[in-house]
């Protein structure tokens, strides 16, 4: 009994006497560390840097679903025809709903929020200037690319503007601010870090980071698009004339992951596929997935273990097929067969009857099916040299954002519309046709404004399909060409015979199949309602501020 | 014609005959014996007033007789017989007759309103009740074959909402008690306690382990458990044995379950009509399904009907032994369960086994309950019932048994996805053990020091495989897009471990016409969550799933931990029976917030007036037997958040693998939501408890509801997937809660047919009465689950709204003639003939966000309940309904295949031919606005009446169980929600999440099943 006691003792003095409370009721986060106590060091400022850097990849931003998609509702892709996400973006029948409208503006909002707090935090941190100014320059850089997207992208340019981090609650919900601001914004963050960024990296672990040269055609887009042609010449002949850049030889070293950071890139967004494959199943180009893009696999054929979910348009295809190859030109010298593509059409798209290449080490014929009214298969950006696309769904080509080739055919579009000598135009084009291996344009077929359209319709979507996010929506927007392509484009007919496309000819083609294309678009298209998307509806159901007045 | 009426007129005499013989006969059999006239008056022990209409039955037979409205009897008996004397609401007296008058006093029944209520942290009788309890007993909870005790509880008590969201075996049915409470997903569950421990989440009690379940409703109730109990309290006591000798009892079911319920989808036929409509209206993108599919005709494939599994086999057997002496009382009990799925590959399987032991010797006292439960449950394939919407009936049905088969036609890959669901294996064990051992000590008289010291330890472990397999075209050409090349493992393990030490002192003190209780107690309470996760890719073969035959490529690892301490109060007095008063007051403390907004303190009061007792009812106490009115006013809190949500974080997995950010927000300033609620009722209990009703009305208002909200998406917080990053946990508003419970129950006899009716009633309003931001507006809940970053959601929060209020566009039928077109075309200036026609709400010529219209909500006008219990003789019949009324459900299912281009009433849609119909013609976009989700075309009446149980049974009479030396024996067959009555067209009515704005959603939920059983329950 009395043991006893001494327990009921014991547990009247636990009843009443109860002390450390505090200490129970403090419990440290053992996951993740407190944001109050991060954002203390250079090295945690840097580590914020490379965070916003890791929003390019995101699925809306340069990640796969964006950039597979989105070629679909200028002239250069078709969606394949159980594509419903694409055909919505093909036909302009889109929504305020659809994934590629919401993903493009929460991803680049992400990464405005990332440059935000680099850009906050640094203040607190001390560091040399130098450093303080190239990462400010950086973080610059990344949030007008991102603003540049939403301005290039949404509501007439006018969307809404952080340029500090939220604290409380109210600080989130802000209306949309004028388009010239936007503007304004992302041509003072490319000003400086046009001023403060170097033009090369001495380490080759800071690979992809902005440069001089990034910033610089940046400024030049921006001026261009604003068809400030003067400004932006500029700009792009700074690059030109810098020195820094040269184009490849082989243009296929533009697309292939080997060649990665090449002479001629300016901008790429890096991709790995070892660095982090994949977190679930297939490849998760979401915002924490893997390092890898699911762009391959998205676009590769069947044989190829992908889904060809858009393909190159029949409009692009039949400008492939009619791309002459250069005979002359030496880098042609063991190109034969029977049709013979050039270079840019080989390493370009997969067309059935083109011998001079291969399509997941087979024939071009038996590398894809080329069923289902399908003309040709990107083969850009894919792993197309492998037997096929990797098991897990992944590929670790980097996304070239900018390169010299397109800056070139910018700055001949920028002497045609200032008057300037055009022959200096016609030199920038011909360097890029001769590289693609094709014949040169003759000086004496040409004028200003034929080689303008030469560049419009030609040269540029042949260079530069599927690059950029799309490089050619913003061309056809800043030419004001959307309705003209559309209707031209829908009056087309197509037939596929023997797994290969042909504009339709009823004399020769009898009773095949006729195909088309741009027709829905053609019937719908109004610029004020699709050359920008709407605000997203998750954008809308989140932000109760945003439509009133 | 007349000679066939005399025959049988003769006949019928004849049989006549034959029964007044076999009458005589057999009442000279019985006269046999020497018979006695006794004669006697029955009155009550309570008041010695005559009680009419007793029962007074000679033992062992049948013959009887009843009292008349003196109470006197009067009845001839064999010498030596024993007369029972029996009347409900009173214990039943036996007599052996020895003289001619026998007069007998009958004691009040103390199942009825001295009946022990168990109310948290002690008992109280139920006649000292002052706030809003319910109380469901083992026998009733026994009677729905399931392995979860809330499904058992549906329409059993009034405020006692109990939805089954999925009906997948092995999960749990939602408990919501007085309407939703809860802005947060799971926010509206209540505190379980079992024996004394809290679960936050269903403790997942087996069934046959419970001897009763105790719902505390009300604030004043509730505040015993403070910050838990916004939600209500669900206290569980399990069973224990009773002193006396070795009692075994062993229950079994066995019985079969099928879907009944459906979704209308096209067939072949039908298919190719509904893509020929699209194809009429849509120049490119065009191709006819059969030149690629060129067998096509020939097929007519029921991928839903594939999925499904008729005749699913249910079972359940358990085995107690029980009993005691000399202070120390034993009951154990062991069940096992299994049910399969009645959808492909679900299953779930159950041990447990329970022991309680109680000892007393003294003054001291002590209990040990220990459980074990070991789960393996098999989880049908993730959204597998929207796959099979969405395959078309012209592919030729695939047998996925093998590792490799061949599918034609285009596209492939959908039917392979398909295939290799269905080899997936989706598996998760749970091991749980929960212990506590509860210690009394009697300090001096009156004067009880309690401690309760409780563990419980939960893992979880998932398995998912994901075979791989390959895929050949009919020319047998290997198809690497619909091949899957990578065997893929993910394993996951979950442990939840809690630990609970509570202290009490108790006081109880009588003097005089005085009752005066007191507790005072402590606790403390710690639980952890550890969670990890990893996983292979690229698994070497199908046959040796194990990570080392791959590369394993993730690992995830978190720790959650909330401690908490609390201190509570309770006085209870009363005054001679009459005046009842309750006070309580709590305060809690807990890790999950702020240091600043850490405590909370909940008090209440609440107290009742028994009306009956007082002289002036006494004229009325025949008819009325008790009355009492109760008040009560009392403050509960929740703080069921995630920890450290108060805190933001920075987080290293955000692509560029040295990266770190800050992925989202969090608000510093976290504090408790805190409920005031104000209850009155009333209760009634009529002839001595032959009829009883209870009615209860409420209000509750709930303040500072926890909400995490989706911040702009401008804000830039980042989605991580089981995370909350893209979220801002905050205290977002006030909501209100007002209805009126009625439960009532009446016992009436039908010659030998005794029956028991009872009947629950409950309606509670629900309405957000303000947002935290003047005008704001919260949206949430997406119908679709493959599709939800594409949808928009549907379910708003709204002040003046109630929760889970639809708000989407109103349609008005189809753009029929060309006027209507240009006139549409105004607003949608893309608009074709067959499109839906939006309404213009606000009318600003435009459409927008602000156009969308209030059409619901999923809660329901009022839900009842009715049950009959019937004996005859050997038999006993039960039957339980239970209805919902004036709920509004968004068929999710519907909208899917829609978009799909796979339902029926697409066959039906507008044409030029079909020009009148209002059904949206089909379009290639999947998220045209014909079928996006957020209109009313795919809002329906959710109202249903269901038939829950249908029980038959036939018990052994006393006799022949002697022979065999067998106390009872009973079997039964059963019919378990065979007929559902509902207008709603998806597959059922019944949809529920313990997430308020995805409650009324059927977005492919586990459709219930019916149920076909039969039982037996034995014991000696």
């Amino acid at each position: 009994m009395k043991l006893f006691n001494t327990y009921t003792l014991l547990i009247v003095g636990i009843l009443f006497f109860s002390s450390c409370e505090e200490g129970y009721l403090n419990i440290e986060n053992p996951n993740d560390l407190s944001a109050a106590s991060f954002w203390s060091t250079e090295g945690e400022i840097q580590q914020g840097l490379v965070a916003t850097y890791g929003a390019l990849q995101l699925q809306g931003m340069l990640g796969g679903s964006s950039s597979i998609q989105h070629p679909v509702r200028s002239d250069v892709g078709r969606p394949n025809n159980w594509n419903a996400n694409a055909i919505g973006l093909n036909t302009l029948t889109y929504n305020e709903n659809t994934q590629i409208v919401s993903h493009r503006w929460r991803d680049a909002y992400i990464g405005i929020y990332r440059a935000n707090q680099v850009l906050a935090n640094m203040g607190n941190v001390t560091m040399s200037s130098a450093v303080r100014t190239q990462i400010e320059a950086e973080a610059r850089f990344l949030r007008a690319f991102f603003y540049n997207s939403l301005y290039r992208g949404y509501n007439g340019g006018s969307v809404i503007i952080h340029t500090s981090v939220p604290e409380m609650r109210d600080d989130f919900y802000k209306k949309p601010s004028p388009a010239s601001e936007v503007y304004d914004l992302i041509l003072q963050d490319l000003e400086f870090a046009y001023q403060n960024l170097p033009q090369t990296y001495d380490d080759s672990a800071d690979l992809g980071r902005a440069t001089w040269g990034a910033a610089t055609a940046m400024l030049g887009k921006l001026h261009l698009n604003e068809h400030n042609y003067a400004g932006a010449k500029e700009y792009f002949k700074e690059i030109l004339d810098a020195n820094l850049y040269a184009l490849t030889a082989d243009i296929g070293d533009n697309f292939d992951e080997e060649h990665e950071f090449n002479s001629e890139s300016i901008f790429e967004v890096a991709f790995s596929i070892d660095a982090k494959p994949g977190t679930s199943f297939g490849a998760q180009d979401g915002p924490t997935g893997s390092e890898a893009t699911n762009r391959a696999i998205g676009l590769a054929t069947t044989q190829g273990g992908g889904y060809r979910t858009v393909m190159p348009s029949y409009y692009m295809t039949m400008l492939f097929k009619n791309d002459v190859m250069d005979i002359t030109n030496p880098i042609n010298a063991s190109r034969t067969g029977t049709a013979p593509y050039s270079i840019r059409t080989s390493v370009s798209v997969a067309i059935a009857d083109d011998d001079n290449t291969t399509l997941y080490q087979r024939s071009s014929d038996t590398g894809g099916a080329y069923n289902n009214s399908e003309g040709s298969y990107l083969k850009k950006f894919q792993n197309w040299h492998l037997l096929r696309e990797s098991d897990q769904s992944v590929s670790g080509i980097n996304e070239r954002v900018i390169r010299l080739a397109d800056v070139m055919l910018l700055y001949a579009e920028c002497v045609l519309q200032t008057g300037g000598d055009y022959t200096e135009a016609l030199d920038m084009v011909n360097k890029i046709r001769t590289r693609a291996g094709v014949v040169p344009l003759a000086e004496a077929d040409y004028n200003a404004d034929s080689l303008m359209e030469h560049i419009m319709w030609i040269e540029r979507p042949l260079e530069l399909m599927f690059e950029g996010h799309d490089i050619r929506w913003e061309d056809l927007t800043r030419w004001g060409k959307i309705k003209e392509q559309y209707e031209r484009l829908a009056a087309k007919s197509y037939v596929i015979s023997g797994k290969v496309l042909f504009e339709h000819d009823p004399a020769v083609h009898g009773t095949l199949k006729v195909v088309k294309e741009f027709v829905e678009a053609a019937n719908v298209y109004s610029p004020e309602v699709h050359d920008y998307f709407p605000i997203p509806a998750s954008e809308l159901n989140s932000n109760p501020d945003f439509l009133d007045d | 014609m007349k000679k066939i009426i005399k025959i049988a007129k003769n006949s019928s005499k004849k049989t006549f005959r034959f029964w007044v013989c076999t009458l005589v006969l057999f009442m000279g059999f019985i006269a046999h014996a020497q018979t006695l006239t006794v004669k006697g008056t029955v009155v009550s022990a309570e008041d010695g007033q005559p009680v009419p209409g007793v029962n007074v039955l000679i033992e062992g037979t049948s013959m009887g007789s009843s009292t008349d409205f003196d109470g006197f009897y009067s009845i001839e008996v064999p010498d030596g017989a024993t007369l029972v004397f029996s009347y409900i609401g009173m214990m039943e007296a036996k007599v052996l007759v020895s003289q001619a008058m026998h007069n007998v006093v009958l004691e009040t029944s103390t199942t009825g309103l001295d009946e022990v209520i168990v109310v948290g942290y002690g008992t109280m009788k139920k006649r000292e009740l002052t706030g809003a309890v319910a109380s469901v007993k083992s026998e009733d909870i026994v009677k729905t074959a399931t392995s979860d005790f809330a499904s058992s509880l549906q329409g059993r008590m009034a405020g006692v909402s109990v939805r089954q969201g999925n009906s997948a075996p092995g999960e749990n049915a939602q408990i919501t008690i007085r309407g939703i409470t809860s802005f947060q997903e799971g926010g509206s569950g209540p505190l379980y306690v079992v024996d004394g421990v809290t679960y936050i989440e269903n403790p997942n009690i087996t069934p046959q382990e419970i001897e009763s379940i105790e719902v505390l409703k009300d604030g004043a109730s509730a505040s015993i458990y403070g910050s838990r109990a916004s939600g209500g309290v669900i206290l569980i006591t399990t069973k224990k044995g009773k002193e006396g000798s070795m009692n075994v009892s062993l229950d079994s079911y066995y019985g079969v379950q099928n879907i009944n319920s459906g979704i209308a989808l096209a067939n072949t036929t039908e298919s190719l009509y509904i893509n020929d409509i699209l194809y009429r209206y849509q120049e490119t993108n065009q191709f006819n399904p059969l030149d690629f599919n060129k067998d096509g005709l020939l097929f007519n494939t029921d991928w839903m009907g594939d999925l499904q599994v008729d005749m699913a086999p249910i079972q359940n057997h358990s085995v107690s032994v029980s009993g005691g002496k000399n202070g120390l009382t034993y009951n154990v009990i062991g069940t096992y369960f299994s049910q399969d799925g009645s959808l492909y590959n679900s299953d779930y399987e159950k041990y447990s086994l329970r022991s309680n032991t109680y000892f007393k010797k003294n003054k001291f006292s002590a209990q040990a309950n220990l459980s074990v439960n070991v789960s393996d449950q098999n989880r049908e394939p993730y959204a597998l019932i929207y796959d099979a919407i969405r395959l078309q009936p012209y592919r030729r049905p695939l047998d996925a048994s093998s590792d490799s088969f061949t599918i034609g036609g285009t596209s492939p890959e959908n039917i392979s996805n398909f295939a290799g669901k269905l080899k997936q294996e989706n598996e998760s064990k749970i091991n749980s053990f929960n212990g506590n051992v509860r210690l009394n000590y009697e300090l001096i008289d009156g004067l009880r020091l309690g401690a309760n010291l409780g563990k419980s330890y939960y893992s979880k472990k998932d398995r998912f495989f994901n075979p791989s397999f390959i895929i050949y075209n009919e020319e047998g050409v290997e198809n690497p897009t619909a091949s899957n090349y990578n065997a893929q493992l993910r394993l996951g393990d979950g442990t939840n471990n809690r630990s609970i030490a509570e202290f009490t002192l108790n006081y109880s003190k009588s003097f005089k016409k005085h009752h005066l209780k007191v507790l005072v107690g402590n606790t403390y309470e710690e639980a952890s969550y550890e969670f990890y996760r990893t996983g292979a890719d690229n698994i070497s073969n199908n046959i040796t799933p194990v990570l080392g035959n791959g590369e394993p490529i993730v690992a995830t690892h978190f720790i959650n931990k909330t401690n908490s301490i609390s201190y509570l109060a309770r006085v209870n007095y009363n005054y001679n029976w009459k005046y009842m008063l309750t006070a309580v007051v709590r305060r809690d403390g807990s890790s999950n917030f702020g240091t600043t907004e850490r405590y909370g303190v909940f008090p209440s009061i609440s107290g009742a007036w028994t009306i009956s007792n007082e002289s002036f009812f006494s004229g009325l106490k025949d008819k009325i037997s008790m009355a009492k009115i109760r008040i009560g006013y009392g403050t509960t809190g929740s703080d069921r958040i995630p920890p450290y949500a108060f805190s933001p974080v920075v987080i290293s997995n955000v692509d560029y693998p040295l990266g770190m950010t800050q992925p989202g927000y969090a608000d510093p300033n976290l504090k408790w939501e805190s409920n005031i609620s104000k209850n009155f009722g009333i209760d009634l209990d009529f002839q001595r408890g032959k009829a009883g009703l209870v009615i209860d009305i409420y209000e509750q208002d709930k303040k500072d509801m926890l909400l995490a909200i989706v911040p702009p998406i401008s804000a830039g917080s980042t989605p991580v997937s089981g995370q909350t990053y893209d979220r801002f946990l905050t205290n977002i508003g006030n909501l209100q809660n007002k209805g009126i419970e009625i439960a009532g129950h009446l016992n009436q006899d039908f010659g030998d047919v005794q029956v028991k009716f009872g009947a629950t009633f409950t309606k509670n309003e629900n309405t957000v009465i303000s947002l935290s931001r003047e005008g704001e507006f919260i949206f949430d809940g997406y119908p679709n689950i493959v599709r939800t970053g594409q949808t928009e959601p549907v379910a708003v929060l709204e002040a003046g709204l109630p929760v889970g209020a639809f708000k989407v566009y109103e349609t008005a039928g189809t753009i029929k003639t060309d006027a209507e077109l240009s006139a549409y075309q105004q607003l949608v200036p893309t608009a074709q003939k067959g499109d839906l026609r939006y309404v213009d709400a606000d009318g600003d010529g435009s459409l927008t966000a602000n156009d969308k219209v209030y059409k619901g909500s999923y809660q329901p006008d009022f839900e009842y309940g009715f049950t009959i219990d019937m004996d005859y003789k050997a038999f006993d019949l039960s039957v339980q309904l239970y209805g919902v009324e004036g709920s509004t459900i968004y068929n999710g299912a519907k909208q899917f295949a829609y978009s799909m281009k796979r339902h029926r009433d697409l066959v039906y849609s507008w044409t030029d031919l079909n020009p009148t119909s209002n059904i949206p013609t089909p379009r290639s976009n999947i998220e045209h606005p014909n079928v996006q989700t957020s209109t009313d075309l795919f809002l329906e009446d959710g109202s249903f009446l269901r038939v829950r149980n249908i029980i038959l049974g036939y018990s052994l009479q006393e006799d022949i169980l002697k022979k065999i030396g067998v106390d009872k024996l009973r079997i039964y067959i059963s019919a378990q929600n065979p007929i559902t009555f509902t207008n709603y067209t998806g597959f059922d009515p019944e949809v529920g999440s313990n997430n308020p704005f995805t409650g009324g959603l059927d977005r492919g939920n586990y459709p219930v099943s019916a149920t076909y059983l039969t039982g037996l329950s034995i014991s000696f």
